[in-house]
C-alpha cells in the first residue's frame, strides 16, 4: 500500500514537533526561577526553602521534609528554640510542602545538600503513604531529573515530561528578559522576608481556606470529615507491582541514599490523623535505616487537630516539642561514618 | 417587451440600486461581478424590478435566479403572463 | 478527551479518519452516524435521544411534504416541522437564560439545520431525502456540533454520497491538517491568551483606566473572533480529515469598511441562513410597506441573531444595536455616499487608502461597541463600563500591564496578530511558499505544532460559541 503524501507530511510534522521539543527540554534555565514558577500557588514554601538553601547565609543543621501534616505539625523555630535551651545551637529548616510526594521532598533535600550540611532529617511517615509523584515536581525538578528518574513508568512520568519542552522553552525565555516572565533573577530579600516560615502559628490562607492554628476544633466534627482514601487503579496496581514499586518506596530510598551519602541521621516521625488506628506503614524497613518517633497516642486527641488529618497550634507545639528532644539526642551522637 | 428593453430598463433599476451610473448590465453577471451586491442590495433590487416593471416575484421565483440573463427572462415572463 | 482541543481527541480522529477510508463505501455514512451519536452520547445520551427526536421529526416532516397533495398540506407541515423544532430552541434558550438549565449540546446549531432542511424541501420537493442512516449523520456530524458551521443539507448529502466511491483525496487531508494545526494556533496561542488578560480586566473594569478599558473593549472582539475563527478552522479540518467541506463562518470581517460588509463576512453561516430563511421571505412579504418595512425587517433579522446567542437582554440589545448600525449603513450608501464604481471618476489614491482605513476603524470600532452588551454576562455590568468609558463616573489609573508581568505586551503581540488573521492572514500563502525551499511544509507544520506543545497557556481549552 502506498502511503499518500499528505500522510507522509503529517507524520513527518510529527516526528518534526517531537524533535524540536525533545531540544528544547535541552535549553538552559536558571534553578531559583524554576523555584519561583510555583509562587502564588499551595506550593510556594518550595521557593522559599529554595531561597534558605541558596541565599540564607544562616546554616542548616537539622532539614524537615514533608506534606503539610509535618508543614503545620512541626515549628522549625520551636524546635530550634528547645534545641537552644538545651544548649545546643541548631538551625533548623522546615521544607515540607502541602500534597504528598517524595520526589519533591528527596529534591528539596538533594538541594539543601549542595550547599548546606544538615546532620539530622526529620522525614514525615504516615499509615496510607501517597503512592504517587507530587504534583509540584514538574515545575521545580531539574529537566534531568524529569527526564531520568530512579525508576520507570512511575506515575505522573509522562505527564511531567509532556511539560518539561513548554517549561524550558519559558525558563530559557525568563533568563533573557525577567521582567516580562515576572521570574526574577537575582534575591529578593524583601520578599523572602515576607514570606510565611512558620505555618504552625496564627492564620493563613491556604487553598482559599482561612486555616487558624490557634482554634480547637470539636471531636465530632473531626470524626465527620470525609476520609478521601486514594484508590489505585488496576494498572497503577500493575505497574507498581511488578514495574517501580510506586513513588513512595523509590523516592524513600533516594532519600536515605541521600542522606548516608552525607552521613546525615534519619529521624522518622509518625504523623497521626485523627481518631484512626492505622498502623505506621512499612515501620520495619523505617527503622532499618533511622530512628522512628512514634507518635501514635496523639491521634486520640481532639483538642490537638485543626483537621482531621492536620494538627492545630497545640498539638504542633507538643510534636515539635518531642522532635526536638528526639533530634537532640541525635545530634549528641558521634556523627555516622 | 424585449429582452433589449427590458435590459434597458433594468440597467437603471441596477445604478440607482447599487448607487453606481456608470453600471453596465450583462447576462452572465452574478452577485460576485458587483461591489455592494448582497442580500440586502438583491432585495432592493428585486423590489425596484418589481415595482419597475409592475410584477410580482415569489420567493421560489428569487431564489431560483442565478445571474442576470435568468432574471430578464422572469421579467418577460411575468410581463407576458 | 472530547475537547477539540484535547491531544487525545486528534489520536482518535487520526484512528476513526482510517477507519472511515477501509471501510467499504457503502458502509461510510452509517459509520459516519454510529461516530455522531457516540460522540455525543459521551456527552449525554438523555440531550442525544432529544436530538434522535427532532432528526426524526424533521425526516419525517419533509416525506411528508414531498408526498402531500395539496399546498396546504405542504404549509401545514412545513409550519409543523419549523414550529416543533424552534419550539425546541426557545424552551431550552429560555430554560438556560432564566432557569439556568443546561443546554443540549449543539442544540442551536443542529435545529437550524434542520429547519433549514424542512424549508427547503417546501421549496423544492427534489430536495427530500429519504436515506434515513445518510439523513441522520447530518444534523449530528460530529465536527459541527459543538459550534457550527451551520452547514446546508445539500452540499452535506452530496458530499457523504460521492464519499462512498471516492478514495482518500491527498490534498484535502492536508488542507484539514493545516487548517486545524492554524485555528488551535489561533485559539490557542492568541485567544486564550487574550481571554486571560480580559478576564483580568473582568474582575475589576472600574480599577482600570478610561484607554485600558477602550483597549480592552475591543479586546472583546479581537478574542471572540481569534476563539471563534479558530474553533470554525478546527471544525472546518475535522470535517476535512472526513472528506466532508463545510461552510465559512469568515471571510476576513476586519477588512470590512462598513457594519453592512461586516455581517457580509463574520459569522457567515448564520447570517447566511437567517438571510434565506428568514430576512428574504420575510421583506418579500412586507414589501408593500416600503422603506419603513425594510427597516423593520432588518431589526427583526438583527435581534434575532442576537437572542439567538440567549434569552437575554444584552443579548438583545447587542441584536438592536446592530439593527441600528445595518439601518444607518444602508441608508447612507443608498441616498448619501457618493456613487461608485469602475467608471466613477476615479479618487485620489491617498484619499482612497484614508477612507477605507477610516471604514475599517470605524466598523471595528461599532463592532465592539456592540461587544460591551455581548461580552457582560449582566445588564448592569454593560452600563457600568459604557458610563466609565463616556466618564460618567470615575476610572481608576490601573493599566493592562499591571495585570501580570508582560501582560501589556502580550496583549499587543496577540491584538496584532488577530487583527492580521482577521484581515485574511496576508502574505500567508506567500510567506509558506517563499520559506518552502528553506522549511518544508511538514517542517512549518511541525513548528506549528512545537509551538502549540510549549506555548499553550494552562488556562486554555473552552470555546466561546459552545454555549450557544
Amino acid at each position: 500500500m502506498i502511503i499518500p503524501r499528505s500522510i507522509g507530511t503529517i507524520l513527518a510534522s510529527l516526528a518534526a514537533a517531537l524533535v524540536l521539543s525533545a531540544l528544547a527540554c535541552l535549553l538552559p534555565d536558571n534553578p531559583y526561577q524554576r523555584f519561583q514558577l510555583v509562587d502564588g500557588t499551595l506550593f510556594e514554601p518550595l521557593r522559599r526553602g529554595y531561597e534558605r538553601i541558596h541565599f540564607d547565609p544562616a546554616p542548616i543543621d537539622v532539614a524537615i521534609i514533608g506534606p503539610s501534616k509535618t508543614l503545620l505539625g512541626l515549628s522549625a523555630p520551636g524546635i530550634e528554640h528547645t534545641l537552644n535551651q538545651a544548649g545546643q545551637t541548631a538551625h533548623v529548616a522546615n521544607f515540607s510542602v502541602p500534597a504528598s510526594g517524595r520526589n519533591v521532598e528527596w529534591l528539596m533535600l538533594h538541594e539543601a545538600y549542595k550547599i548546606k550540611s544538615p546532620r539530622v532529617i526529620v522525614v514525615g511517615v504516615y499509615d496510607s503513604p501517597s503512592f504517587y509523584g507530587h504534583p509540584s515536581f514538574r515545575f521545580v525538578a531539574p529537566a534531568r531529573d524529569l527526564a531520568i528518574q530512579p525508576a520507570p513508568l512511575l506515575h505522573n512520568y509522562f505527564k511531567d515530561l509532556a511539560y518539561l519542552p513548554a517549561r524550558q522553552v519559558l525558563l530559557a525565555f525568563a533568563r533573557v528578559a525577567p521582567g516580562l516572565t515576572g521570574l526574577r533573577d537575582h534575591f529578593d530579600p524583601a520578599t523572602y522576608a515576607n514570606t510565611r516560615a512558620d505555618f504552625t502559628t496564627g492564620s493563613f490562607v491556604m487553598e482559599g481556606k482561612t486555616i487558624n492554628m490557634a482554634l480547637t476544633v470539636p471531636a465530632a466534627v473531626l470524626a465527620g470529615q470525609t476520609v478521601v482514601e486514594q484508590k489505585a487503579t488496576l494498572l497503577e496496581r500493575l505497574t507498581r507491582r511488578f514495574v517501580n514499586r510506586g513513588d513512595e518506596a523509590v523516592y524513600m530510598d533516594q532519600i536515605v541514599r541521600e542522606a548516608d551519602a552525607h552521613h546525615s541521621r534519619i529521624l522518622f516521625v509518625f504523623m497521626p490523623v485523627y481518631n484512626r488506628k492505622g498502623e505506621l506503614a512499612d515501620r520495619a524497613r523505617l527503622m532499618a535505616h533511622g530512628t522512628l518517633l512514634d507518635n501514635a497516642d496523639i491521634s486520640d486527641h481532639a483538642e490537638y487537630f485543626e483537621n482531621w488529618e492536620h494538627l492545630n497550634h497545640t498539638g504542633a507545639t507538643i510534636l515539635s516539642d518531642r522532635v526536638a528532644k528526639a533530634v537532640a539526642k541525635l545530634l549528641s551522637e558521634p556523627a555516622k561514618s | 417587451m424585449t429582452a433589449d428593453a427590458i435590459k434597458h430598463q433594468l440597467t437603471d433599476i441596477f445604478r440607482d440600486v447599487f448607487n453606481d451610473p456608470t453600471l453596465e448590465i450583462t447576462d452572465e453577471m452574478t452577485a460576485d461581478d458587483v461591489d455592494g451586491w448582497d442580500s440586502l442590495t438583491h432585495i432592493n433590487m428585486i423590489l425596484g424590478v418589481e415595482q419597475g416593471f409592475g410584477i410580482r416575484f415569489s420567493i421560489k421565483d428569487v431564489r431560483a435566479m442565478r445571474n442576470v440573463g435568468e432574471l430578464v427572462q422572469a421579467i418577460a415572463k411575468k410581463r407576458a403572463n | 478527551m472530547l475537547n477539540f482541543t484535547s491531544p487525545l481527541f486528534f489520536v482518535a480522529l487520526a484512528l476513526v479518519a482510517c477507519g472511515l477510508y477501509i471501510l467499504p463505501g457503502r458502509w461510510r455514512a452509517a459509520y459516519l452516524l454510529v461516530l455522531s451519536y457516540g460522540f455525543y452520547a459521551m456527552v449525554s445520551v438523555r440531550f442525544l435521544a432529544l436530538m434522535v427526536a427532532g432528526s426524526l421529526l424533521a425526516y419525517g416532516i419533509g416525506i411528508g411534504i414531498a408526498n402531500a397533495r395539496s399546498d396546504s398540506a405542504r404549509v401545514r407541515l412545513m409550519l409543523l416541522g419549523v414550529g416543533g423544532l424552534l419550539g425546541g430552541i426557545v424552551v431550552f434558550k429560555i430554560g438556560g437564560a432564566w432557569h439556568g438549565w443546561l443546554l443540549p449540546l449543539g442544540l442551536s446549531y443542529y435545529s437550524f439545520k434542520l429547519i433549514s432542511y424542512v424549508i427547503e424541501v417546501y421549496w423544492d420537493e427534489d430536495s427530500v431525502e429519504r436515506d434515513l442512516t445518510l439523513f441522520l449523520s447530518y444534523p449530528a456530524f460530529f465536527p459541527q456540533i459543538i459550534s457550527g458551521p451551520i452547514q446546508r443539507s445539500e452540499p452535506y448529502f452530496q458530499q457523504v454520497r460521492a464519499l462512498a466511491a471516492r478514495r482518500l483525496d491527498s490534498a484535502q487531508i492536508e488542507e484539514g491538517f493545516r487548517l486545524i494545526v492554524t485555528g488551535l494556533m489561533l485559539k490557542l496561542l492568541v485567544g486564550d491568551r487574550l481571554a486571560t488578560l480580559i478576564a483580568g480586566v473582568d474582575a475589576a473594569p472600574g480599577s482600570f483606566g478610561r484607554i485600558d478599558l477602550l483597549v480592552t473593549i475591543a479586546g472583546y472582539t479581537l478574542q471572540l473572533y481569534a476563539d471563534f475563527a479558530g474553533y470554525t478552522n478546527i471544525a472546518l479540518g475535522i470535517g476535512k480529515m472526513l472528506g466532508i467541506d463545510g461552510p465559512p463562518n469568515f471571510n476576513a470581517p476586519f477588512l470590512a469598511t462598513n457594519i453592512q460588509e461586516m455581517w457580509r463576512r463574520w459569522h457567515m453561516s448564520l447570517t447566511t441562513w437567517l438571510t434565506d430563511y428568514l430576512f428574504i421571505p420575510l421583506t418579500m412579504t412586507m414589501r408593500r410597506y416600503g422603506l419603513a418595512g425594510l427597516l423593520l425587517c432588518i431589526t427583526i433579522n438583527m435581534a434575532l441573531i442576537g437572542v439567538w446567542h440567549g434569552f437575554t437582554l444584552n443579548y438583545l440589545i447587542f441584536g438592536l444595536m446592530h439593527a441600528v448600525y445595518f439601518s444607518l449603513t444602508m441608508l447612507y450608501l443608498r441616498y448619501i455616499s457618493p456613487p461608485r464604481g469602475k467608471k466613477a471618476p476615479p479618487e485620489p489614491r491617498l484619499r482612497r487608502i484614508v477612507r477605507t482605513a477610516f471604514g475599517m476603524v470605524l466598523t471595528f470600532a461599532l463592532m465592539s461597541s456592540t461587544q460591551i452588551f455581548f461580552h457582560s454576562a449582566r445588564f448592569d455590568q454593560a452600563i457600568g463600563i459604557l458610563r466609565q468609558v463616556f466618564g460618567l463616573i470615575p476610572s481608576g489609573a490601573r493599566s493592562i500591564g499591571d495585570i501580570g508581568p508582560g501582560a501589556a505586551e502580550t496583549f499587543v503581540i496577540c491584538a496584532l496578530i488577530t487583527v492580521w488573521a482577521g484581515c485574511g492572514a496576508p502574505g500567508a500563502r506567500r510567506l509558506s511558499d517563499r520559506i518552502a525551499p528553506v522549511a518544508p511544509r511538514w517542517l512549518q507544520y511541525g513548528v506549528g505544532l512545537f509551538l502549540l506543545a510549549t506555548l499553550t497557556p494552562d488556562s486554555a481549552g473552552s470555546f466561546v460559541y459552545g454555549q450557544f
